[in-house]
């Protein structure tokens, strides 16, 4: 298995229920079309849909389209014909569409079978006010049918709610005030758990204000669709058409955006547009904090530094850019979840094959060049209610800058910040968070390289690192961000304003990569984020949670051993006292040619084993733990690549940074002299004395 | 019947952290069964290791241990709250496998726990190989022709009698870890070594290849009074030969004839009553879509991503039923929580298409390389 989450749709028909599960999903595609697929040649199509890969279903429907019979494509897929005449359906009404004047009745169909308006418009060639004006007109707007557990057979009040477009509606709307929350759709690697736990946390605070509380997603795994948690559910897509046509029907008094991750925030545009009532921090704000001009300038206003960078559409201004801001440069898209495609980049050379090769560059799709600065990176989360700020806590990564923050180890409270940078944190946070009108949820990323703090990025809504503050700082984050946007004052809650107090306790987070299953993909730690889980370390010692965070995260602790060492260059001379401290642990080293070389000329002992050679010693469990800098990742034929590979399998640790490999011997010191370990609640963690 | 009276205080086993093939839907199960059980005034102590999770609230069970979830940190936890019970279906394969091994390492006896729900030897029976198969047989359920291997050659030996292509599978591993299938003596090499390396008992299973059949999968609940009610039955689009996490999966089952319905529903209830499961289980099926032939592919003795579906797309919330179902309650002595006003026996019924697809990071990690896992 592979897939990290999964998106449900429900619906009268199954046309409908697959076209309203494909805009689910956040894809390039809302009907059955892939534009990388329709330009496929025949054979290159045929290919596909041997595979069987994630996009057989789109390859399916460009197959019907091109005339290849239902026959044909039951042999090759053994799909029943049933299935295969559904589709069929669809492309055959995208014929219709493209063929028939567009006439109410053909609209109505068109919705019925799950089409979405854009896509209307697009194969009906007419433009969407016109659309618009004849689905306002006519009434053409779906009902909502309840999910009653017997069809309709007794009497049953259920709250959870679908869409369709037929003729009696089942809706019971109420006249309380209600608040609307979007949830975060299907689970992705750099959209988790965590937003469920705000949706649901946000749910709950809208109830205690008083007001009812809806909620719309579309992921069956989830706590939030659970049908008693909201007063209602709508389970629907969370494509623009179908919110709207929620908010239609409810008229809430307003809605919230920040807890549902990217997918609810990239929604805060389109809804601004149509005069939807956004609760919390406007989309003027997101606006500022996604662009990079505004950000830039609105931070030079307050006099905050952020790494310098530019915005770049081609080759040629990459090039000069970088040349500028000195490399290393940090390159990426705009506008992406999880560091999608971004890179750390050391040289022209791999500029050149980062823009030629990794990402598609235009006029309309700028690449973001920035200056690398290497530092410690800190994460600062807060409740903002527009003139004061609450940091229930500060953490600290482990690893430096250039691992993406979901992938590193995070600690709070700081471990080596001094009062004074924290101070600065305080107040930088705060004049970020109220030049920004910030009402509720704020998450700023910070870098700072032993001089100087620089922003490196804010994200207007809940992040990743809420339910850990919440739990380990006993703040109630989202309720408290629910309380702002309703009106209320920080400074008039129990808990005030500022940092809080470090609770006497550490909690240490840990990455979980799903290495097993994705066994083609090359876990390195790097800028974009890979991990596709998380576990925390707790306890009233340092050492102890990181101890707890290793082994909860499967690591085996290996008390004694061989460690294999593989550095690139610019790592051998910080590389060396690390590997002095595993000597000093009681540890043999062996290592590949180059590293061997650097280590022998130090006057460290140790075997040069190639990367050949170290496969070979991982199978015969010659090799305990592994310490890997890559030079180059994305390609699975370096040897590199294979080593991590092997690791994966034989589950023998592996590192991929140099900070991770350090932290990683407080774990091998608690496992050496075990002793005292406790297991605690929350609640005696948090009330100790 | 009732409320088992006897039981003041229980710890539930979370999942640990979102893996591929363990996600959300434990965080979905386990909290419906801390809030089912705490609400019958029982103590509720929670076990998990992600710090993300709902369940792990301090208002959703009465005690959060947010700690390591091993053996060592179980028995430590056991040994000073003393528990009356434990539950392990609602926390995925990795909850199970806990439960077992604190069952075989003698320390539920030791503490005097008890194991609430469905019992030790029917997970045994139904994530055994070996003793699944028989007792198949036993019952006269079809299974493909397989074997339990914990050597090479023996993989060789049963495709010299049965031939290609051969699924493998790893025993006691998350969503068939380390599994595929072979379709030569190469292939074949490679994933019985990865897979005798991944089981951590080193068993693996070879089965001969039902790949093209439909995949057909049911929901059944069943309490101790042998009441069982179907909830849900589930078709994959892409027939057997993708992983069920990785296909599409349309509810109900569309492209069925009523007889080849009430076929595998009658093998579903028969099954889940001769393994005894006490709570919420998993039937998949693997139909031949040209004759009335099916067999039994997989049980799992538990709540699922698929019973997570299956609730959500049925509006039956089976987790929480499966709770009160493992405290001691009987299916008719409990309503249904959406109606409010029908009993727990009634088994819904759907007068709508529910469409399931799957989310894949192939926008992070390579497509060409990744084809879907087979099984």
């Amino acid at each position: 298995m592979k897939a990290t989450g999964e998106v449900m749709a429900i619906d009268r028909s199954f046309e409908s229920a697959l076209l309203k599960a494909v805009t689910s999903l956040e894809v390039k595609a809302t009907g059955l079309w892939l534009n990388s697929i329709m330009e496929m040649s025949d054979k290159e199509l045929e290919d596909k849909i041997k595979s069987s890969d994630d996009e057989r279903i789109f390859a399916v429907a460009e197959g019907l389209r091109r005339g290849v019979t239902i026959g044909k494509l039951h042999e090759i897929t053994k799909i029943d014909k049933w299935f295969l005449n559904k589709i069929k359906n669809i492309v055959d009404f995208e014929n219709k569409l493209k063929n028939e004047k567009l006439t109410i009745e053909l609209l109505r169909k068109a919705e019925s079978m799950g089409f979405i308006d854009k896509d209307i418009c697009e194969l009906s060639m007419i433009n969407y006010e016109e659309l618009k004006k004849m689905r306002e007109e006519n009434k053409i707007y779906p009902v909502y049918k309840m999910v009653d557990t017997c069809s309709g057979e007794f009497a049953a009040k259920t709250p959870y709610y679908y869409s369709c477009y037929e003729d009696e509606n089942e809706n019971i709307i109420s006249d309380d005030k209600k608040i609307l929350v979007i949830g975060s759709g299907p689970i992705r690697i750099g959209q988790g758990i965590e937003f469920d736990y705000c949706t649901v946390h946000g749910v709950w605070a809208i109830k205690e204000e008083g007001y009812q509380s809806i909620i719309i997603n579309n992921n069956p795994e989830t706590v939030s669709t659970d049908f008693d948690t909201a007063d209602k559910l709508y389970f629907e897509s969370l494509y623009i058409d179908n919110v709207i046509n929620v908010i239609r029907e409810e008229k809430p008094e307003g809605v919230i955006v920040q807890f549902g991750g990217q997918t609810a925030v990239n929604l805060a545009q389109k809804l601004h547009q149509m005069g939807v009532k956004i609760l919390g921090t406007q989309f003027d704000s997101i606006d500022i904090a996604e662009d990079r001009k505004k950000f830039s300038k609105m931070l030079k206003e307050i006099g905050i530094a952020a790494p310098k960078g530019e915005s770049v559409t081609n080759l040629q201004e990459a090039l000069s850019a970088a040349e500028r801001l000195g490399y290393p440069v940090l390159v990426r898209p705009s506008y992406v979840i999880g560091g999608r495609a971004m890179e750390v980049v050391y040289d022209v050379e791999t500029l050149t094959k980062y823009i030629n090769e990794a990402v598609n560059i235009s006029e309309n799709r700028p690449i973001l060049v920035d200056k690398y600065i290497r530092g410690t990176e800190i994460e600062v989360d807060a409740v903002s209610d527009g003139e004061d700020i609450l940091i229930p806590g500060i953490m600290e990564h482990v690893e430096r800058t250039g691992v993406h923050s979901g992938d590193s180890i995070t600690v709070y409270p700081p471990i080596t910040l001094s009062d004074e940078v924290i101070e600065k944190l305080i107040k930088y946070t705060k004049e970020i968070a109220v030049k920004l009108k910030t009402i509720g949820l704020i998450n700023i990323q910070y870098v700072y390289n032993g001089k100087e703090i620089y922003v490196i990025e804010v994200n207007p809504r809940a992040s990743r690192t809420v339910p850990i503050l919440s739990k380990v700082t006993g703040v109630p984050m989202v309720k408290l961000a629910v309380n702002a946007m309703v009106g209320k004052k920080l400074k008039d809650t129990f808990y005030g304003t500022g940092l809080v107090k470090n609770k006497n306790l550490y909690a240490v987070k840990v990455p979980v990569f799903s290495g097993e299953k994705l066994t083609d993909a090359d876990i390195y730690l790097g800028p974009e984020m890979k991990s596709t889980g998380e576990v925390l370390g707790l306890d009233g010692d340092f050492d102890k949670a990181v101890y707890k965070g290793f082994v909860a995260a499967g690591f085996k602790i290996p008390e004694k051993g061989n460690v294999y060492v593989a550095l690139k260059e610019a790592d051998y001379e910080e590389g060396l006292n690390l590997i002095k401290d595993y000597i000093d642990a009681g540890f043999k080293i062996q290592a590949s040619c180059g590293t061997a070389d650097y280590l022998i000329k130090n006057n460290i002992d140790c075997i040069k084993v190639t990367l050949k050679d170290a496969l070979g010693n991982i199978s015969r469990g010659n090799i305990d733990l592994i310490i890997n800098t890559p030079t180059r990742a994305n390609s699975i034929e370096t040897s590199g690549f294979k080593l991590r590979k092997k690791a994966l399998e034989y589950k023998i640790p592996i590192f991929t940074s140099l900070d991770t490999s350090k932290i990683f011997l407080k774990a091998i010191r608690v496992e050496r002299y075990k002793k005292d370990i406790k297991y605690k609640t929350l609640k005696e963690y948090l009330f100790r004395k | 019947m009732g409320k088992n009276q006897d039981l003041k205080k229980v710890i539930i086993i979370g999942s640990g952290p979102i893996v591929i093939g363990q996600a959300a839907e434990f965080d979905y199960s386990g909290t419906q069964a801390c809030k089912a059980i705490k609400e019958e005034g029982i103590e509720t102590i929670l076990v998990n290791s992600n710090p993300a999770t709902i369940m792990t609230d301090e208002n959703i069970a009465d005690k959060v241990y947010i700690e390591p979830l091993n053996i060592e940190t179980l028995e430590y936890i056991i040994k000073s709250e003393k528990p009356d019970g434990i539950l392990a279906g609602f926390g995925g394969q990795t909850a199970l496998n806990l439960a077992m091994r604190l069952k075989e390492n003698g320390i539920l006896d030791k503490y005097n726990v008890k194991l609430l729900g469905t019992g030790s030897e029917t997970i045994k029976k139904a994530e055994d190989r070996e003793e699944f198969k028989r007792l198949m047989l036993e019952i006269g359920e079809p299974v493909p022709a397989s074997i339990i291997a914990t050597s090479l050659k023996e993989c060789y030996e049963f495709v010299e009698e049965n031939g290609y292509p051969v699924i493998i599978r790893p025993a006691y591993t998350l969503g068939g870890t380390g599994g595929g299938i072979a379709n030569n003596e190469e292939e074949l090499k490679e994933i019985c070594q990865r897979g005798l390396i991944n089981s951590p008992i080193g068993q693996i299973l070879l089965e001969q290849s039902v790949a093209g059949w439909k995949e057909i999968e049911y929901e059944v609940i069943r309490d101790k009074k042998d009441n069982c009610i179907v909830i849900c039955n589930m078709e994959n689009i892409d027939p057997v030969g993708i992983h069920t996490g990785d296909s599409i999966v349309v509810a109900p089952s569309q492209t069925l004839r009523d007889s080849e319905y009430q076929m595998l529903r009658k093998a579903a209830i028969k099954i889940i009553r001769s393994l005894e499961v006490e709570g919420g289980c998993n039937v998949q099926f693997a139909l031949d879509p040209s004759s009335n032939n099916y067999v039994v592919i997989e049980v799992n003795p538990r709540v699922s991503r698929s019973s997570a579906l299956a609730s959500k797309a049925a509006g039956y919330p089976i987790a929480k039923i499966a709770a009160k179902i493992a405290i001691g309650y009987s299916l008719d002595e409990l309503k249904n929580y959406v109606t409010q006003n029908s009993s727990a026996c009634f088994e819904p019924s759907l007068d709508y298409v529910v469409v399931k697809i799957p989310k894949w990071p192939f926008d992070k990690f390579n497509r060409q390389i990744e084809p879907l896992e087979l099984r």
